[in-house]
């Protein structure tokens, strides 16, 4: 199962984001994932839910819910 | 497994450990799960002064031996991160990265055939190979191997002292490339230099349940919220252990998959984990169990 995010800014897809799973349910595999050209970045999970997906950019963080199986599309 | 006891250069049957040495470097300054897969391309190349805390810092990793007043400032460190920080974030920033064992330790940057990118961990464990989770070299939904990745020794910040290696050369496991099977969650990168023979490599050992559980575990890797350049350290004792997998309370983040989870003996390191997952109920590692141990060992070679 997937998680997806596209990080946009002012419509305009974001690269270098870098996110990483915050918690959730189950364990997940502690790779960080970091957008690319397109503004997205994904993490492959076995558990089913909702978890929570923390963002970093240079200067500030956000915390996301991110429901397996579905995109969430973000505005930096 | 917990009654096998063996010495890797030894004939003998009855003994307490199954090990291979670690190397410091010369830079003066089973069963079906366990069969070796791998990538068919090539590499491309490219104490302070009060004994009791004396005391645990020798239980801890030398660097805290030689710097114990790093170690008061460990415990005392909080931070604003939760989750897989189990309590206070207790984490300590290896800087500089040049000596052993923190130059071993490789920042990976993954890029899929689907051209996403990740980060991740790995160590030295020969001249030419670097094993990490099996997470970091197949993935599942983005095409299995990676296309390249991008191996960075020791690095720090935007500091690449021992520059960074594009490898297209990958081992893993069908327990993990076809079951994706979290016990056997490991892999391994085949570079073509050997950076290992400079910045030196870490033992690795397969041990029993009461060893393991009697000793306190060693982890640092590159942690994404840390911006994933930066090295990062903490140490625990084991929170448990089952046949493959070793839990823990070790702080750790998204970016540290891959790094080795070792134990400090008579000045050596050897690893008995790789670190996985995380969760809030403990972090994780896979075992090295004598299957992994064998796996290592042969793509060990490959790199030498």
């Amino acid at each position: 199962m997937e998680l997806d995010i596209k990080i946009l800014k002012n419509g305009t897809p974001v690269g270098g984001v870098t996110g990483i799973i915050a918690s959730g349910p189950g364990s997940w595999p502690e790779i960080a994932a970091v957008s690319n050209e397109a503004g997205i970045l994904s993490f492959d999970v076995d558990v089913k839910g909702t978890y929570q997906v923390q963002l970093f950019t240079e200067d500030h963080s956000d915390l996301l819910a991110v429901e397996t199986g579905k995109t969430v599309i973000f505005e930096l | 497994m917990d009654n096998l006891h063996h010495f890797e250069e030894s004939n003998e049957t009855e003994k307490t450990t199954d090990v291979e040495s670690s190397f410091e470097g010369q830079v003066l300054g089973g069963p079906m799960d366990e069969i070796e897969v791998e990538q068919v391309t090539s590499t491309v190349y490219s104490a302070s002064k009060d004994s009791e805390l004396q005391e645990y810092a020798q239980e801890n990793d030398a660097w805290f031996g030689s710097y114990p007043e790093d170690l008061k400032a460990l415990k005392n460190q909080n931070s604003d991160i939760q989750e897989v920080i189990i309590g206070t974030d207790d984490r300590r920033r290896i800087n500089p990265t040049t000596s052993y064992p923190w130059r071993a330790i490789c920042s990976l940057v993954m890029k899929t055939k689907t051209g996403k990118f990740y980060i991740g961990t790995g160590w030295m464990v020969g001249p030419g190979t670097v094993i990490t989770a099996g997470h970091c070299v197949y993935f599942h939904n983005e095409g299995g191997w990676p296309e390249y990745i991008d191996v960075i020794p020791g690095r720090n910040g935007s500091l690449a002292t021992y520059g960074t290696i594009r490898a297209t050369s990958f081992r893993s496991v069908t327990g993990w490339t076809k079951n994706k099977n979290r016990n056997t969650d490991y892999g391994a990168i085949i570079l073509n230099t050997k950076i290992g023979n400079t910045v030196g490599y870490f033992g690795y050992a397969y041990k029993n349940d009461s060893f393991i559980k009697s000793k306190t575990l060693n982890l640092s890797g590159y942690p994404g919220d840390k911006g994933g350049t930066t090295q990062w350290f903490h140490s625990q004792k084991v929170k448990s252990v089952n046949s493959r997998v070793i839990t823990y309370e070790i702080d750790t983040m998204g970016g540290q998959s891959g790094s080795p989870v070792w134990y400090l003996e008579n000045g050596n390191r050897y690893a008995i984990g790789i670190h996985t997952n995380g969760a809030t109920g403990g972090n994780s590692a896979t075992r090295i169990v004598k299957a992994v141990f064998d796996n290592i060992k042969n793509w060990k070679a490959l790199g030498s």
